[in-house]
């Protein structure tokens, strides 16, 4: 995965009310976007030159990039269309035109949207409801355009009370039914007043996948991943073993520099060119020893935000996605119970194991079969 | 310090991969070959000092691909190479050699190596040229149970150095969040060992402490033989963070962030050592 720094600078910076409280973001672009503007050649010449080895998605991220000049945009646009036959965009969403949704259309674009919530679940990032309702109008027209689009959740200190609670979920559903795919990420951040504690990230998780199940909401994420990493299938970088010196997403700076994750924000250090298990070596015999999940389906979480931001903790929410581990384990035992799970010794992906037996001698014949009854009713 | 041994004792010391990585920070990124330079020039100094009959042997690392070359040049110039054990370093195959004018001495040093080092840890340290206060120190250290990093141990031994209990700066350079011991000394650019395994050092040793005057007298005998000992000893001058947890230490400077092994324990306490921040500097002993 590639995460680009499109464009430093965001337009919420000169709204009266200020940026989102929580932006991670603001210090290192206050520190950096004077010095730093956007070289499209530099990010081109690096991404043509990274992607073949590293591939993955190629998302353009911020400050913010429908911030910046259409040209540029359209070129970065263009060059992650070419390289992967695709292209993706982290947006706040409120700058959303109709020359925007051609130039999605014609390159494929994938967007995923911040919102935190129905106002006033939001009101840390859209500061006002006409804002919010802004964000919204402009994701469900997205949709309506044909353009894959997603919706980004952060629980932090202000919506994680019960009451607000109630907005996300709501506005989880409703996407849902427009077919908007949602994913719940907890705030990581240096003010304890913003940051929840592990607890809260626990019942708030729990809460919200009783609801996602309840209402048979499916690809809501970190859930779908949680089972998806049970199953055995491919799962997002948070559950894999990350390298802080050669991390699983490569940063690529507005002047074109690749870097590690772009979640290491406070320090900008240059990407190594192998990864190694080194993170998950110390913590199978430190944190993660005996964790039933840990060298499986988790491997301490993410580096860059682990417990006093080391990175030879886990990560410091590792309780709430335990707690996930085990609802989930729980429940697909329950509906499937002689499903194989990731957790269990000698475990086979189901999936494989199907692709195996039609591989086998003889083993595809029930498949053939089937496809020449099928050709024998079309003729 | 007493607590700390209390808890070790029944905890076995984990077996922690060998590494050193370094992460750049931007701009920094090219100096990779500098870095590759004062490692090669260390090496080459290694053998100078033995050709110059400055100490009786020397260790020397060599490319496994020119080996045989390289073999006969140090013949030709009265020198003797007894491979001791291979090192993989970035796919490339390196042997670490014992390095003599005297075939006797050579083979001498390789035989103490292979066998229980603590017991002729003085003979070793002898043939190397080691100080004999550095060797002591080793030893006892080595003899007894193995709880912290000796470089730990010899910072905290430097006379003039600040060792305080408390909270230390985390990742995120917050100050005062984690537990932690913290060495803060201003040492002489000479006897920054901090970056030895990275192969930026002037010493071959391990110092008994950051003042050893021995020890900052055979430095001097190795950087004679390093032309480019000058951009060193700037860059070793340089203020940086040593901080071990969990028996990894982190080396933060100001090119690089590097990793490396130290020794693991599983106390929830960070050891820290900042040098060249502060005023004072440390007395040579």
């Amino acid at each position: 995965m590639f995460i680009v720094d499109a464009n430093l600078k965001c337009n919420f910076e000169n709204r009266p009310e200020g940026p989102c409280t929580y932006c991670y973001n603001t210090a290192l672009r206050r520190e950096r976007q004077d010095k730093e503007t956007t070289n499209v050649a530099a990010i081109e010449a690096i991404l043509r030159k990274e992607f073949p080895k590293r591939r993955g998605a190629i998302i353009l991220h911020g400050g913010e990039p429908l911030y910046m000049k259409k040209d540029d945009l359209e070129k970065l646009l263009k060059i992650s269309f070419e390289l992967r036959g695709q292209s993706a965009i982290q947006t706040n969403g409120t700058l959303v035109t109709d020359q925007h949704v051609a130039l999605f259309k014609k390159y494929k674009t994938h967007l995923g949207v911040s919102i935190d919530g129905y106002w006033p679940a939001n009101r840390w990032r859209g500061k006002t409801k006409k804002g919010t309702d802004l964000v919204i109008k402009n994701i469900l027209k997205l949709k309506k355009a044909g353009i894959p689009v997603g919706a980004l959740f952060t629980l932090h200190k202000d919506n994680i009370v019960p009451k607000m609670m109630n907005y996300i979920e709501k506005l989880i559903f409703d996407f849902a039914k427009e077919g908007v795919h949602s994913k719940v990420n907890l705030i990581y951040h240096p003010d304890p007043e913003i940051e929840i504690s592990t607890d809260q990230a626990k019942q708030a998780y729990l809460r919200l996948a009783d609801f996602i199940f309840y209402h048979n909401l499916s690809n809501v994420s970190p859930f779908q991943s949680i089972i998806n990493g049970l199953l055995g299938r491919i799962n997002e970088c948070m559950f894999k073993s990350c390298d802080p010196f050669a991390t699983t997403a490569t940063h690529v700076s507005a002047q074109g520099v690749p870097t590690i994750c772009s979640r290491f924000n406070w320090e900008v250090f240059h990407q190594g060119l192998e990864q190694t298990m080194l993170r998950w070596n110390i913590l199978r015999q430190t944190d993660c020893k005996g964790c039933r999940y840990g060298g499986t389906v988790c491997f301490g979480g993410c580096p860059a935000v682990a417990r006093d931001w080391d990175w030879r903790n886990k990560d410091r929410f590792c309780g709430a996605y335990f707690a996930l581990f085990e609802f989930f384990e729980k429940k697909l035992k329950i509906l499937l119970p002689g499903i194989p799970l990731k957790t269990e010794p000698g475990f086979r992906p189901i999936f494989s194991r199907i692709r195996r037996s039609a591989c086998a001698p003889g083993g595809g014949d029930s498949i053939k079969k089937s496809s020449q009854q099928n050709e024998v009713i079309k003729k | 310090m007493k607590s700390l041994k209390n808890n070790q004792e029944e905890k076995t010391p984990a077996a922690m991969l060998p590494f050193a990585r370094i992460a750049w920070r931007e701009g920094y990124q090219l100096n990779y070959q500098v870095l590759q330079r004062w490692a090669e020039e260390f090496n080459r100094a290694e053998l100078a000092t033995v050709i110059h009959k400055l100490r009786d042997c020397g260790m020397y690392l060599i490319d496994a691909a020119q080996y045989q070359d390289e073999c006969l040049k140090l013949n030709d110039k009265g020198l003797i190479l007894v491979p001791i054990q291979k090192i993989k370093k970035e796919d490339q195959l390196y042997y670490q050699c014992a390095v003599s004018y005297s075939e006797q001495k050579a083979q001498e040093l390789t035989e103490l190596l292979q066998s229980d080092k603590t017991n002729c840890a003085v003979r070793i340290g002898g043939l190397l040229g080691y100080p004999s206060c550095c060797v002591g120190f080793l030893k006892k250290y080595s003899t007894g149970r193995i709880i912290l990093d000796p470089l730990f141990l010899a910072a905290k031994r430097t006379k003039g150095a600040v060792f305080r209990k408390g909270k230390g700066p985390d990742g995120k350079g917050i100050a005062g969040k984690v537990p932690a011991e913290i060495i803060t000394a201003n040492i002489a650019p000479e006897m920054n060992i901090l970056f030895r395994n990275f192969g930026i050092k002037t010493i071959p040793h391990m110092p008994c402490s950051f003042g050893c005057k021995k020890s900052l007298e055979l430095s001097k005998m190795f950087l004679k033989f390093m032309p480019s000992s000058n951009s060193l000893l700037r860059f070793l001058a340089e203020p940086v963070v040593w901080d071990e947890y969990k028996g990894i230490a982190l080396i933060d400077s100001r090119w690089f962030k590097g990793a490396t092994q130290s020794i693991f324990h599983d106390d929830k306490i960070h050891h820290i050592i900042n040098l060249n921040k502060s005023k004072t500097n440390v007395k040579i002993h």
